[in-house]
């Protein structure tokens, strides 16, 4: 897909960077070729100072890769303590589990503004590294001002904010007809005013192979590899962004405005038993962003506030009466209905989300803050399916709006005691939503709102126990509301409940982060008991998210760096979580504790990562430099039903996995140009995030990036 | 029961039930062997529709509180058939797909066939009339009108029976609900549902299918009772909706709904069309509204009747939650007579989800579903005497049989 026009862009960025000043130096550009860290990077002064805060937090800079074709989901996976679950191939779903929290309960922030209810577009899957600057994971407490309603983990993408003009493009291609195209630009008309333009185009077909259960003439299921043949991805995004900075009455002002939108074909059902030929999901996002930030706006005030407007219309389509096989090929036609519903859809969802936010900070003193955070959101969706309303003689179960009203407001104090060597930070928030949806029983919808207050509350200490010894700890009562999906449903797989109520949990963290000249060791503990657990069980259809479970999640995660020599980076993590079920289990009417206790289903509970970098300056000519790495992934075998039930030898399980990955780096500094190959999954392992539903194997992606900078 | 969920009905198309003892000559007889698994049973958990069944075996007769140890993991919910010394598992979700099963040296369960149908979701019912014979009622979700014929013995399909023509105007979905087989026909319940979820019209059909020619014979029809909901087939676990009895007379089981009575009809042996002379109105006989027909020869005949008409036919009250209120109820169809609940002190259960079966000339043995405990019993058939065999511990038993 618009591969010509990527090439044209590439031609053009080339013959820029021809005539640009490669004498010019500057600090992005030493980043570009400097070592190939770990992600979790301590040498930056930001990520530094955010990991030495009382709350848990691993900074993954992201500066060291604009060389390389991972994706920020990718260095996720290498961080102790993430699980990255991916739905298929490149531009799938992609799902985190961070210390025992998962799905709705990470929250997601770009530039601290909260991303629920927004789509698909702008996940950390297909947002080009290049457009970042960190990706910053909380696990356990966040930060008061991020201003959101998590119940143990979040994570906020920090986008690149240099004060100089630049042009930074790219081009990747991979295996799966993947194509991956980024462009920036940033220019400043004065010291103060400046314009930039962000682009992204991504484009795959999947046809990666899979195994396959294929009926043969009998009907008799044979085991054979089949190329995914209706998977295809694209997306593409433009960010345009316009303000000052650094002026007197502001130190940021901008007026932001996004166009996002995504196509992807359905390929199969969720255990990847039925394969699907025509039905495709496609989503478009309009939005627009007003971000004011001043220090000192008054003494010792500053004040941070953002309001966005955002539409989004997505469409799932599902009209096709053709059966298909694994070949591709039509073998039958229903009588009625689509491939994926009885009733078939062309289903139009338009949501609108506005978003305000606010955070005012009060120095005190040297040693004490008072910050204030509010965070408001309007949900409003309705849709429209012409083909289902004829099935249903007329009727629009899809026309009937839903909404959802949601405000966190925030206060929190920081401070430094016992000679600055103890920091605290301690913060209280009450949550409050009210939504107003509709149930669906016996095909008729029952009107249904409720409003919820709720409050959640938090205490985090660091204390110095040495130059090299950080310990800290945190406590917290934390809540979260039911979402719009969870309240609303999809309107296509997942059904309302609009009834839901939110989810607690206490969370208890505990750090010791070691750091020598060589070493970098951090040790880490968790402990959460969450009540109310909204839960969507795996399923093979429509489902509902429900308050199911108690539940008690106790781990620990250890990360380690060694620096051996300049040139030679280790890295190795292992992160252990147990997550308990603590309630009854309703089943089928019957109350009973059999599953109290048990291991919660479907949830990996061990895995552990490892890598080595070597990099070497000075390659061949001067400032041209090299890197090569290897890293790995092991996540242990993980049964997708409760382990209580059934003989261990026959249970449905998630293997065992073991993946490799690897690239090497060029880059020619002086030119602004560099070059990088890699190979994803190089034992071409059978892999799954999800039951049967196989990733893509082994891959190769071979990446050019042209850039260039200019400092004011 | 106006209108109707189609999750709901796929509960009561999968969920469990009974095994008739009418026995087929055709039907191989495994050899006893004592180390052989002698029983076996499938359990469902979960809530609906995440639900996950557990095929196992026991060597002796279950008792105590029977656990799943053992078991094979299905996804979704199954519905179990046992047909000559295999057991047979259809479970939910595209593509439909039957199971064979076998139990291995050290008593586990084993698959050894199966077949797929694209497209489809699950299989209505099944009917085994010989080794070689089997028919697999295709379902109305995925709006595929065909009967699937198969061999047992192979797992392999050997054709299609094209069912367009049972299709109606109006009708977004058309359900194929229990099949029984005499002579040459099938005698095969469909059920028409419009757009809302509606009878499309408050009336019994039965299609008849000749299995020489593989075509639709006729849709026969009558309007003294509502609809066929439930399936089952002989080889099934769970209420079912035509029986044949000593006579070679079928009766044909008709739901209660829209003013119309539950109530059986009986087509006479020889004929191919409801007995205008024969109704069974079960509603007014037992008070309340009844499904399922449980028949073990003359005298030995069993329906589920509601105590409380909220709770029919889906168990559940007036806010949808679950709600246990049906009993086993004994009834003449000769003298179209009820006998009464065969154990008042039962508690009461989830109809759609029970089964009665047997295997020798001593017992019937019967699953009590119930809010608080799921639970086999037996039913002695020479003077009525109703006991618990055992409990279930990981769900819903919805199939319980005798192997060899």
């Amino acid at each position: 897909m618009k591969l010509s026009t990527t090439i044209l862009l590439l031609c053009f960025a080339s013959t820029v960077f021809a005539q640009s000043n490669t004498s010019k130096q500057d600090t992005l550009k030493k980043d570009t070729v400097r070592i190939l860290k770990d992600v979790l990077v301590i040498g930056v002064v930001n990520s530094k100072t955010l990991r030495q805060q009382p709350v848990n937090v691993s900074i993954v800079d992201t500066r060291p890769f604009y060389n390389s074709n991972v994706t920020g989901a990718d260095l996720l996976r290498q961080t102790s303590g993430i699980k990255v679950k991916l739905d298929g191939g490149y531009g799938s779903r992609t799902s985190f589990l961070i210390n025992g929290s998962t799905g709705k309960q990470v929250k997601f922030f770009i530039d601290g503004l909260p991303q629920d209810n927004l789509g698909e577009t702008q996940g950390l899957n297909i947002l080009p590294i290049e457009q970042t600057e960190r990706i910053e994971v909380y696990k356990g407490i966040l930060p008061i001002d991020l201003g959101a309603d998590a119940l143990g983990a979040a994570i906020n993408i920090v986008t690149r904010k240099e004060k100089q003009n630049y042009l930074d493009a790219s081009y990747a291609i991979s295996s799966f007809n993947t194509h991956r195209f980024n462009l920036l630009m940033k220019k400043y008309l004065s010291n103060h005013f400046y314009t930039s333009v962000q682009g992204s185009l991504n484009y795959a077909t999947n046809n990666y192979i899979v195994t396959a259960e294929a009926p043969d003439q009998y009907g008799n299921p044979q085991i054979k590899d089949v190329k995914r043949f209706h998977d295809l991805f694209k997306n593409y995004n433009i960010k345009i962004e316009t303000g000052f900075t650094g002026s007197k009455w502001a130190d940021q002002l901008s007026l932001t405005f996004i166009n996002a939108g995504l196509y992807r074909h359905l390929q199969n059902n969720l255990v990847m038993a039925q394969p699907y030929g025509k039905a495709f999901y496609k989503e478009d996002l309009f939005s627009s962003i007003l971000k004011y930030q001043k220090n000192n706006l008054l003494k010792n005030f500053n004040l941070t506030a953002f309001a966005s407007y955002n539409k989004i219309k997505g469409i799932f389509t599902d009209t096709s009466k053709n059966i298909y096989n694994w070949d591709g090929e039509v073998v039958g036609r229903k009588f009625s209905g689509g491939e994926i519903t009885s009733s078939a859809n062309e289903l139009n969802i338009y949501t609108d989300v506005v978003n305000a936010k606010l955070v005012a900070t009060y120095r005190i003193n040297d040693d004490y803050k008072i910050v204030f955070s509010n965070t408001l959101q309007h949900y409003y969706r309705t849709g429209k399916d012409t083909v289902a309303q004829k099935f249903y003689s007329g009727i629009d179960y899809f026309g009937t709006p839903s909404s959802l009203l949601k405000n966190i407001a925030g206060v929190g104090i920081e401070g430094l005691l016992l000679k600055k060597k103890l920091q605290f930070t301690s913060s209280f928030k009450h949550l409050y939503t009210y939504i107003k949806g509709y149930q669906i029983n016996f095909a008729t919808l029952f009107p249904s709102s409720q409003n919820i207050h709720t409050a959640a509350y938090n205490i985090a200490l660091a204390y110095k126990l040495s130059k090299h010894l950080l310990l800290k700890t945190s406590y917290e009562h934390a809540a979260r509301l039911p979402d719009a999906e969870e309240s609303f449903g999809d309107l296509m797989l997942i059904k309302p409940n609009p009834k839901l109520v939110p989810e607690k949990s206490e969370n208890i963290n505990l750090n010791l982060l070691y750091n020598v000249s060589k070493v970098e060791l951090e040790l880490t503990g968790f402990y959460r008991k969450v009540t109310n657990v909204i839960y969507l069980r795996p399923s093979q259809f429509s489902t509902t998210y429900q308050n199911l479970l108690k539940a008690n999640v106790a781990g620990v995660e250890a990360a380690v760096k060694y620096f051996p020599v300049t040139y030679l980076t280790l890295n190795a993590n292992i992160t252990y979580q147990d997550l308990r079920n603590q309630s009854q289990i309703d089943n089928s009417g019957l109350n009973n504790d059999r599953y109290k206790n048990a291991r919660i289903p479907n949830t990996p509970y061990l895995f552990m990562n490892g890598g080595i970098m070597f990099t070497k300056n000075n390659v061949l000519q001067k400032d041209n430099n090299f890197q090569a790495w290897w890293n790995s992934s092991y996540t242990h075998e993980y049964f997708l039903y409760w382990e209580v039930d059934g003989a261990r030898e026959l249970k449905n399980r998630i293997p065992t996995q073991f993946l490799q990955y690897a690239g090497i780096t060029y880059s020619l500094s002086k030119k602004g140009l560099a070059f990088s190959f890699e190979v994803n999954n190089i034992a071409n392992q059978k892999t799954f995030d999800n039951f049967k539903v196989q990733l893509p194997g082994r891959a190769y992606s071979f990446k050019i990036r042209l850039y260039q900078f200019k400092n004011l | 029961m106006k209108r109707k969920n189609l999750y709901l009905l796929l509960a009561a198309l999968s969920a469990v039930t009974s095994f008739s003892c009418k026995k087929d000559k055709s039907i191989p007889e495994a050899p006893i062997e004592a180390n052989k698994i002698k029983y076996a049973l499938t359990v469902t958990g979960g809530v609906f529709p995440s639900q996950t069944t557990y095929l196992f075996g026991s060597y002796q007769f279950p008792t105590g509180s029977v656990g799943t140890a053992n078991a094979a993991e299905l996804i979704s919910s199954g519905q179990m058939y046992k047909y000559g010394a295999y057991v047979y598992i259809n479970t939910f979700g595209a593509p439909a797909t039957l199971r064979k099963y076998e139990f291995d040296a050290t008593g586990k369960p084993k698959q050894v066939g199966s077949f797929s149908v694209l497209g489809l979701k699950t299989f209505g019912a099944v009917d085994f009339i010989s080794e070689t014979e089997a028919y697999a009622a295709s379902n109305g979700f995925a709006g595929i009108p065909k009967l699937v014929k198969f061999n047992p013995t192979t797992m392999q399909i050997t054709g299609t029976i094209d069912l367009t023509s049972l299709q109606k105007p109006g009708a977004t979905e058309v359900y194929y609900l229990g099949m029984v087989h005499r002579d040459n026909n099938i005698f095969m319940g469909v059920n028409y549902q419009d757009a809302s979820f509606s009878n499309l019209a408050d009336s019994v059909f039965v299609a008849v299918i000749n299995r020489t020619t593989g075509t639709v014979t006729k849709l026969i029809t009558d309007g003294r009772s509502s609809e066929i909901w439930t399936g089952g087939s002989e080889s099934s676990f769970d209420p079912k909706t035509m029986i044949i009895d000593a006579n070679n007379d079928i009766y044909v089981m008709g739901f209660a709904n829209n003013g119309k009575p539950s109530g059986i009809l009986k087509i006479k042996n020889g004929t191919t069309d409801f007995d205008p002379t024969y109704f069974f109105n079960l509603s007014t006989t037992t008070g309340k509204p009844c499904l399922g027909l449980y028949y073990f020869g003359t005298g030995q005949v069993f329906t589920m009747r509601y105590s409380d008409a909220v709770a029919y036919p889906f168990d559940s009250d007036a806010n949808f939650d679950p709600y246990a209120a049906a009993e086993y109820y004994k009834i003449d169809l000769m003298a179209k007579t009820s006998l009464g609940n065969i154990a008042p002190t039962l508690p009461k259960v989830f109809g759609v989800s029970t089964f009665m079966t047997k295997w020798d000339s001593e017992k019937i043995y019967f699953s009590v579903p119930a809010a608080a405990s799921n639970s086999i019993y037996s039913y002695l058939i020479s003077n009525g005497t109703v006991k618990k065999e055992f409990d279930v511990s990981a769900g819903v038993c919805n199939g319980f049989t005798k192997l060899n």
